[in-house]
């Protein structure tokens, strides 16, 4: 364990043997750091926030600060849980979560948040997600495995995106953004086919490709995520021969669009409401 | 009894509070003043003529009263005011005036900036507005009561956002925005009455009404639209708040480019005390 002389660190802190704290980091809580994580300086991490083995951190990266919620309160014990193997470069935060939106902020293994990117209270941020720099995720959003957020995109709260999605930057939703896709633009964010890099990278054959494509085209033709064609949706619905991304991606816009304003983490909304959390 | 962690650098001309907490790593100018009850995280860095009331909060990597990103500033002692009760969270950053605009950026009480926000030169932002993230403001600009911008939006300098007006995500803003209205797109247009906002604090439903069945004659009736606000103006009876979003419109129609605070630029109207309000009566809502 390697500890510079000007890092705060409570006693609180739990620390694997090997991690290496940098120059004026402040770690404060029950924060409980893996082993082989490296902080270059000048963190702050606090609040129960617990990271895996192998995270490298860069200077000015703020970890598990209070929501940036009107109803959040600093007593609170809601967390932030991040597994193995993340890049967070500068100017990073991630906050923790709310009391009514289920306490938790995730963070999958394999990720690269970088700089500036931003993940809000209560997100979920799955495996190998790639954050380029300012993308901001907000509250309640999920962002599934393979997702890439390029520069300057953003989220409305409760919104989901599929996985190996990918956002040119500058675009913005605030729709559920299905899985596979490319979007492009904002109000309203423009399906623009396939991401066929990333599904190339992912090793997808030609065949698999093309058949996302067709789903893609015939759901959304008018390219708006706001125009969703119904009975394309129900014809592909229908089908069984579809591969298991396609049938993967049939039911996500089925499942967005059972809930207002085509968001599917919505649902979670009304259930802290009724459970008198609001 | 203040707690000043020892590794921070408080000049010790600086004025601050019994009560104030100051984390590791922050740096305090000569010049700042600091009120009861403000609590710095680390890294925070205060310098420049900075007057600060009570009750606020400073994340992370704050910076306030660095030099106005302005060619023409010339290095006076401007100055940041900031009220009661605001946040500003991680890497916010606020800039003071400049010798030609004012010589001050004003900040009211209990708005919330978030991550990475930016507040320039000159802007007088009343109370209870607030910042997404990452969005900036430009010079000179006028944010009124309630207020909201979302993350990643960027405003034109001279713009006046009006109360209770609600500008979405990536939204470039170029004009000013009337106030109770949303607002947002590429290009952004007004798309309905910010109802949401109003009635969240606290305004009655019958003014509510009031203002949406104004907002239909004025953006959605016949004609134009200075004559419809000519025909509301001539009515007995008017409701206040759609009084002052007629005399709002009409002041942005005397600006170039439907920016009413243009007007100013124009007559170098800038001594201090005399800015900030549109020829409108600022009446508040309880």
């Amino acid at each position: 364990m390697k500890i510079h002389p000007t890092a705060t660190i409570e006693p609180s802190v739990q620390l694997a043997d090997d991690v290496i704290v940098g120059p004026g980091c402040v770690l404060r809580g029950d924060v409980r750091i893996g082993p082989g994580c490296e902080l270059k300086g000048m963190a702050w991490i606090e609040g129960r926030t617990t990271l895996g083995a192998g995270n490298v951190i860069f200077p000015n990266v703020v970890i598990g600060t209070q929501p940036q919620d009107w109803r959040s309160d600093p007593a609170d014990p809601t967390e932030v849980v991040i597994g193995e193997n993340n890049v967070f470069r500068e100017n990073v935060t991630v906050h923790r979560g709310t009391r009514s939106g289920g306490g938790t902020t995730r963070i999958g293994s394999g990720c690269m948040l970088m700089i500036g990117s931003h993940v809000g209270h209560d997100a979920v941020v799955e495996d190998r997600v790639t954050l380029i720099n300012l993308a901001t995720v907000a509250g309640h959003c999920r962002v599934e495995t393979g997702a890439w957020l390029s520069g300057y995109t953003g989220l409305h709260q409760f919104t989901t995106v599929g996985r190996h999605a990918f956002f040119a930057a500058f675009a913005g939703s605030d729709r559920d953004v299905p899985p596979y896709c490319r979007i492009e633009g904002d109000h309203p964010a423009r399906c623009k086919g396939v991401n066929v890099v990333g599904l190339r990278r992912l090793g997808l054959d030609v065949e698999a490709i093309r058949q996302l494509r067709q789903v893609l085209e015939g759901v959304f033709p008018q390219e708006s995520l706001e125009n969703v064609d119904r009975s394309a949706l129900a014809g592909f619905d229908a089908r069984t021969d579809l591969n298991e991304h396609a049938r993967y991606l049939v039911e996500f816009v089925k499942r967005s669009m059972e809930h207002r304003f085509g968001r599917a983490r919505e649902a979670g909304r009304f259930a802290a409401a009724r459970a008198g959390h609001s | 009894m203040s707690k000043i962690s020892p590794l921070s650098d408080v000049h010790s001309s600086a004025e601050i509070a019994e009560d104030v907490q100051i984390g590791p790593f922050c740096v305090i100018g000569p010049d700042v003043r600091i009120g009861p009850g403000c609590r710095l995280a680390n890294n925070v860095t205060l310098i420049g003529h900075v007057t600060i009331g009570r009750d606020n909060t400073f994340f992370p990597y704050v910076v306030i009263g660095a030099a106005p990103q302005d060619l023409k500033y010339r290095g006076s002692p401007t100055r940041v005011e900031i009220g009661d009760g605001n946040t500003f969270r991680e890497y916010v950053t606020v800039h003071p005036g400049t010798e030609a605009g004012g010589e001050l950026t004003r900040i009211g009480n209990d708005s919330l900036f978030m991550i990475g926000s930016h507040v320039a030169h000159d802007c007088l932002l009343d109370d209870k507005v607030m910042m997404g993230n990452y969005c900036q403001l430009a010079g000179h600009i006028r944010m009124e009561t309630f207020a909201v911008i979302s993350a990643l939006s960027g405003v034109h300098h001279f713009v006046t956002i009006g109360k209770f007006a609600f500008v979405g995500g990536l939204t470039a803003v170029k004009r000013d925005i009337p106030p109770f209205t949303i607002f947002y797109g590429s290009p952004g247009e007004i798309r309905g009455v910010n109802e949401v906002g109003m009635s969240r604090n606290g305004m009655a439903p019958e003014q509510v009404a009031a203002i949406k069945a104004a907002y239909r004659r004025l953006f959605c009736g016949q004609g134009n639209q200075l004559q419809q606000i000519e025909q509301l103006q001539a009515e007995d009876g008017l409701d206040g708040s759609v009084a002052y979003l007629c005399n709002f419109l009409r002041a942005s129609l005397e600006g170039k480019f439907g920016r009413y605070r243009e007007v100013l630029r124009k007559r170098g109207d800038w001594a201090p005390g005399t800015l900030g309000h549109t020829p409108v009566a600022q009446e508040r809502i309880e």
